[in-house]
């Protein structure tokens, strides 16, 4: 079975490393950035299955981040879960029509950010069937 | 004559000068509100940044992440958790209320089962309930009505009242969370959290609801809150529609009811009824499926259904067609129905022009190649002067005797009703 692998981007180191112990705890991969440049560079150099993403972050937020990612073909079908601190208002609708797939609020309940990335990667799986059967 | 002139224009000025001081306090005032949003948003991100952390390594631990956890390091652990949520409520409070009070507070509405909600929200409250021995249980029909509401703020009220009465009611008492259809007010649902708690004096009752305000004796207590708690789901239900209310006696317990119009399609129709719009006599409803893939679970199930809406949004025409919510419990997430006012002739005309738009906004791999759609005409009363929400309602009656008869989103033989694109 495929281990996914998640590249988180997020400038709370304490955070970063607590959720990298909750996602590695559920057979994810976990590589980390902690600002934008970093963010763009590990995404191409690790080519992850999802991002779950910080919206404030040092070098860019992360509005830029996935403006980048959805207009490179290579990324553009790419997965982002937005997880942030900020207020939702505004932010989320903010967020779905910059192509994230989920919107979440730190702080966040468990059980809704693994479902929220097993959904996520559901669909990637669905439609690169799609397209085979095509 | 030049002095007259100039005390005539002083007279002319004064009002304008009035105006001008209006408009110049009304301005002042809505930088205020801006300038005090903008901080408190900014304060509740750098709260929520810690406190994520302090969430994040608390359920670490009590998942045996790093280690086992003995009995009595679980239980503490369980009152930081228990603090760190309360803490979490706290925040979004304290941002819900400036939104009251500038009147930004927006709401999200969708045809929503109340009654799951309410079960949701006292899955959510199991660790007070238990930390405080209390027994929590609901009381609602299994027909209870739906509600047209936004799920997030209504959950927000009912944990704010299912904690409130988890607070004041002593070990070994009861709080019950009953709803059902109003008996006042038919068109209502009626939801009441009813504790077995101190209760509290008529004097505290009338007081409750101010913003701040916290009854004396629970001063003293240690989970005090910010006293916004009662005020900002007062808010919530009027903006809502419904209204909210206190009964009390001290030493008998507390019951807060508030009430939730029921589901209904008029009140999203009303507008649209105008004098041309009902001239043209009939109406078409179309029923579109946009192919999801199969496989989604509920969560994501939620998610596509999203983003299909606001494809869908964008292929309507502003003032004369609705994209109506979803307002059955059985409508699957691929399945959408749009009112457009047009003559019979036209509905072949406006599926084809949704289904052109669909296909030239579509997310490429949102949906399948396929999108299919099928249309019927629902005619107008024939006497068309009486009271419009009498010709709402009527519209509305007939939508759902359609979406019911044609059983359009339930029985699989209905998918031959659907025209296949080509």
């Amino acid at each position: 079975m495929k281990i996914n692998k998640i590249l988180i981007v997020d400038d709370d180191r304490d955070f970063l490393r607590a959720l990298t112990l909750r996602l590695k705890a559920n057979n994810y991969q976990v590589v980390q950035a902690v600002d934008a440049g970093s963010a763009i560079v590990m995404t191409s150099r690790e080519s992850p299955d999802l991002i779950v993403l910080d919206l404030g972050l040092p070098g860019g937020d992360g509005f830029l981040i996935m403006q980048r990612l959805k207009s490179a073909p290579s990324t553009a079908a790419l997965p982002v879960i937005v997880l942030t601190a900020k207020d939702a208002e505004g932010n989320q609708e903010r967020a779905y029509e910059a192509g994230a797939a989920d919107f979440l609020q730190k702080p966040v309940n468990n059980e809704w950010l693994l479902g929220a990335i097993e959904g996520a990667l559901d669909v990637v799986q669905h439609v690169a069937l799609q397209q085979i059967a095509r | 004559m030049r002095e007259r002139n100039r005390r005539w224009q002083a007279q002319e000025a004064l009002p304008r000068s009035d105006e001008r001081a209006g408009q110049e306090r009304e301005k002042a005032a809505g930088d205020r509100m801006q300038l005090e949003e903008g901080f408190l948003s900014h304060v509740s991100h750098e709260l929520r940044t810690p406190l994520s952390s302090i969430h994040q390594f608390t359920t670490l631990l009590l998942d045996g992440l790093a280690g086992d956890v003995s009995a009595e390091a679980r239980e503490y652990l369980e009152v930081v958790l228990r603090n760190a949520e309360q803490l979490k409520r706290m925040i979004g409070d304290l941002l819900t209320l400036t939104r009251c009070g500038s009147g930004k507070l927006t709401l999200d509405p969708a045809f929503t089962s109340l009654g799951e909600l309410i079960q949701h929200a006292c899955r959510s409250l199991q660790a007070a309930v238990t930390a405080g021995s209390i027994s929590l249980s609901t009381d609602f029909p299994s027909n209870l009505p739906a509600v047209y509401m936004d799920a997030a703020r209504i959950y927000e009220v009912l944990t704010n009242l299912i904690d409130n009465a988890i607070k004041h009611t002593p070990r070994g008492g009861k709080v019950v969370v009953k709803a059902e259809r109003s008996k006042n007010r038919p068109k209502f649902v009626r939801v009441s959290v009813c504790d077995t708690g101190h209760g509290i004096g008529p004097e505290n009752a009338k007081r409750v609801f101010e913003r701040f305000y916290q009854v004396p004796e629970d001063a003293a207590s240690s989970r005090r809150g910010l006293g916004l708690g009662l005020y900002i789901s007062q808010e919530l239900i009027k903006a809502h529609g419904g209204s909210l209310g206190l009964e009390s006696e001290l030493g008998h317990g507390t019951a807060v009811s508030f009430t939730l119009p029921i589901f209904s399609l008029a009140p999203l129709i009303l507008p649209l009824l105008s004098a041309q719009n009902l001239s043209k006599g009939s109406m078409v409803f179309v029923a579109i499926k946009l192919p999801a893939p199969e496989e989604l679970s509920a969560r994501h199930a939620q998610r596509y259904s999203r983003a299909a809406r606001k494809v869908l949004e964008r292929c309507i025409r502003s003032g004369s067609d609705i994209l109506l919510p979803r307002f059955d419990a059985n409508q699957s997430p691929d399945h959408f129905y749009v009112l457009a006012f047009a003559d019979p002739g036209e509905a072949e005309t406006i599926v084809h022009r949704i289904k052109q738009d669909v296909s030239r906004f579509q997310a490429a791999a949102l949906f399948g190649e396929s999108v299919e759609a099928f249309s019927t005409t629902i005619a107008l009363p024939r006497s068309r002067t009486g009271p419009l929400l009498e010709i709402a309602n009527h519209i509305s009656r007939r939508i759902e005797k359609v979406v019911e008869g044609e059983g359009l989103h339930r029985q699989p033989e209905s998918e031959k009703r659907f025209i296949r694109q080509p």
